[in-house]
Formats: structure tokens, C-alpha cells, sequence
């Protein structure tokens, strides 16, 4: 009986759709509160999930996306992404967070929200189909696309930083 | 400070999206967890599980008892009916030696008639012509006579 119970092994799915919402939303407290929100909303749908449908991660990711919607549309739009600088003391690890942070503040919301699901909730394109309503093709197209323009991003953003920018932006 | 991304020629974008993928911290992971396994259905299953098995316990029983209490009813009116009746009927013996020594003698019903009931009527000729006409049974209706 239990084994049909979607959330009987809570902790991966919680890192899961945490970082699915930090990567939408920037690590940190906003990632916490959608990643809360949606855990309360499973809960309480709990038994109207049907595993014919999918597994519980794409379930869950699903209902993930409103709450992650419900905090980006009751944020205050931020004027420009915010810059990341090198910091000359932190790990090159850090670094690369830091600057893959920036580079992804800079994409759109789509963009995002597919590299989200793909690398953040670990969801394969064609559960990112379903999810989405879309072709599977369509969407490793669209991801393609949205890597490539990360790509550009983050070597524009290398040649352009300026010496000592603030470090203060979407923390990952 | 050289740039971490121009260090990497070639950059795997996807591989560097995954091993820096945001994690939780352990505290809210854990708390989480906690609180959803808090509210796993097991204290609802047991309630429902306690409610289904009196359901059908009561459901099976129900029958039983309905029966055993329609039975007792039908077993009590048959025990007064049977006491009624035995006060007013006349006790009939069936067999008593006397009975038997002056029994009516057994009408036997002459030849050519047979029994119908408490009387003797003739068999029909057409019975016993056809009977004539195509033979006993055994010849197949070849045998013929005259």
C-alpha cells in the first residue's frame, strides 16, 4: 500500500525540487519556501496522484512549478541581473557558480525553466514534454538553444566584467 | 585573475550545470522530510482500517443474526401451531393389528380393463388391433398373421 505512497521517500525528492527552484528562483530562501510550498500542496494531493501517470519526481515538479510561478509573480521585477564579479579569495568552484548564477539570471524565463527541470530536477526531455505539453523533439531543441545561449552568455560575461563588481546577485 | 571559464576550453556546460547544481541545506532537508513523514497517511490508514474491518464485521454478522432471530420465530410459531392442533385433532392410529386383520380386500380389476383410479375400464380395442395388425415387437412388424 504504501509503495504507491508518491512521497514514502521524501529526502531525494526535496533536493530535487529544491534545485529545480533555486535555479529558477537563485539559492536561498525563495528556493525554500517554493520547495515548502510544494511539499504542503503534495500532501495535500497526495492521494489523487496516480503513478500510471508518471513517476512521483515529474508529479511533484509539476506541482513545484506553480509554486515557484506563485513567488517569481509576487516578486518585485528586478531592475538588471545582477552582475557577479570574481572575487579574488573564493574557490574557483565558487567562481563558476557565481558567474553560472549571473549567466542564468540573464535568460529568459523559459529558458530557465527548461534548464531548471533539466538539470536542476533531473527530468528527462521527454518527461519535460509531458510536463510541458510539448514534443520531445521540441524540447531538446529549445533546450539546445537555451544552452547555447548560456554559453555566449557566460563568455560575454567573462570579457565584460569589470574588475570589481559587486558579488551580491542570485546566489547558487 | 584569470576567468574560470576561459580556463576550460572545452566547456561542458551541461556536466558543470549538474556538479553545480543548487543543494538544499541539511537542517531544511531534514525538517522537511520530517514533517512529511509526519504526515504520511498511516494514522488516516489505521483509522480507515479500523472502520472498514467493523463495517464488515457488522456486515457479516448482520445475516447471521437476522437469520438465527427469523429462524427462532418460524421454529416458535411451528412449536405453537403443532400444539394447537394436537389439542383439537383426533389421535388416528394407521397401524393396529385390527386394522390390518379386517382390511379391505384389494379390488382386482377383470381381464381386458385396468385400473383408473379407484375404478376398472376397458382397454381399447385400437390398442390391441394395432398391436395384432403389425406384430409383437420383436419381429419388427414382419410377422404378420393369417
Amino acid at each position: 500500500m504504501f509503495s504507491r505512497d508518491p512521497l514514502a521517500n521524501p529526502e531525494p525528492l526535496i533536493r530535487r525540487v529544491y534545485s529545480y527552484a533555486a535555479y529558477r528562483l537563485g539559492d536561498g530562501p525563495d528556493a525554500e519556501d517554493a520547495t515548502s510550498d510544494a511539499f504542503e500542496r503534495a500532501l495535500r494531493y497526495r492521494d489523487s496522484y496516480d503513478r500510471r501517470k508518471g513517476e512521483p519526481t515529474a508529479w511533484l515538479i509539476g506541482i513545484a512549478r506553480r509554486s515557484v510561478d506563485q513567488i517569481l509573480a509576487d516578486r518585485v521585477p528586478l531592475a538588471e541581473p545582477p552582475d557577479v564579479a570574481a572575487a579574488t579569495d573564493l574557490e574557483e568552484q565558487a567562481v563558476a557558480r557565481l558567474e553560472l548564477a549571473g549567466a542564468l539570471a540573464s535568460l529568459s524565463d523559459h529558458d530557465r525553466e527548461l534548464v531548471a527541470l533539466r538539470y536542476g530536477a533531473d527530468l528527462s526531455a521527454r518527461q519535460i514534454a509531458e510536463l510541458l505539453e510539448a514534443r520531445t523533439n521540441t524540447i531538446e531543441v529549445a533546450l539546445h538553444r537555451a544552452l547555447e545561449r548560456l554559453r555566449r552568455e557566460l563568455t560575454h560575461e567573462q570579457s565584460n566584467r569589470p574588475p570589481a563588481a559587486a558579488a551580491d546577485g542570485v546566489r547558487l | 585573475m584569470k576567468p574560470f571559464w576561459s580556463k576550460r576550453r572545452s566547456l561542458d556546460l551541461e556536466a558543470e550545470l549538474r556538479s553545480t547544481k543548487p543543494e538544499p541545506r541539511s537542517e531544511f532537508v531534514t525538517s522537511l522530510s520530517k514533517h512529511v513523514r509526519t504526515e504520511r497517511p498511516t494514522a488516516r490508514v489505521r483509522i480507515a482500517l479500523a472502520g472498514a474491518l467493523s463495517v464488515a464485521l457488522l456486515a457479516a454478522l448482520a445475516p447471521v443474526g437476522a437469520l438465527g432471530s427469523a429462524g427462532s420465530a418460524v421454529k416458535g410459531l411451528t412449536n405453537a401451531a403443532t400444539r394447537v392442533l394436537a389439542t383439537h385433532a383426533r389421535p388416528v392410529a394407521q397401524n393396529t393389528p385390527a386394522a390390518n386383520q379386517y382390511a379391505k380386500k384389494k379390488k382386482v380389476c377383470p381381464k381386458g380393463t385396468k385400473r383408473h383410479g379407484t375404478k376398472c375400464v376397458k382397454v381399447k380395442r385400437a390398442v390391441k388391433g394395432v398391436r395384432v395388425h403389425r406384430g409383437p415387437h420383436f419381429t419388427g412388424g414382419k410377422m404378420r398373421r393369417g
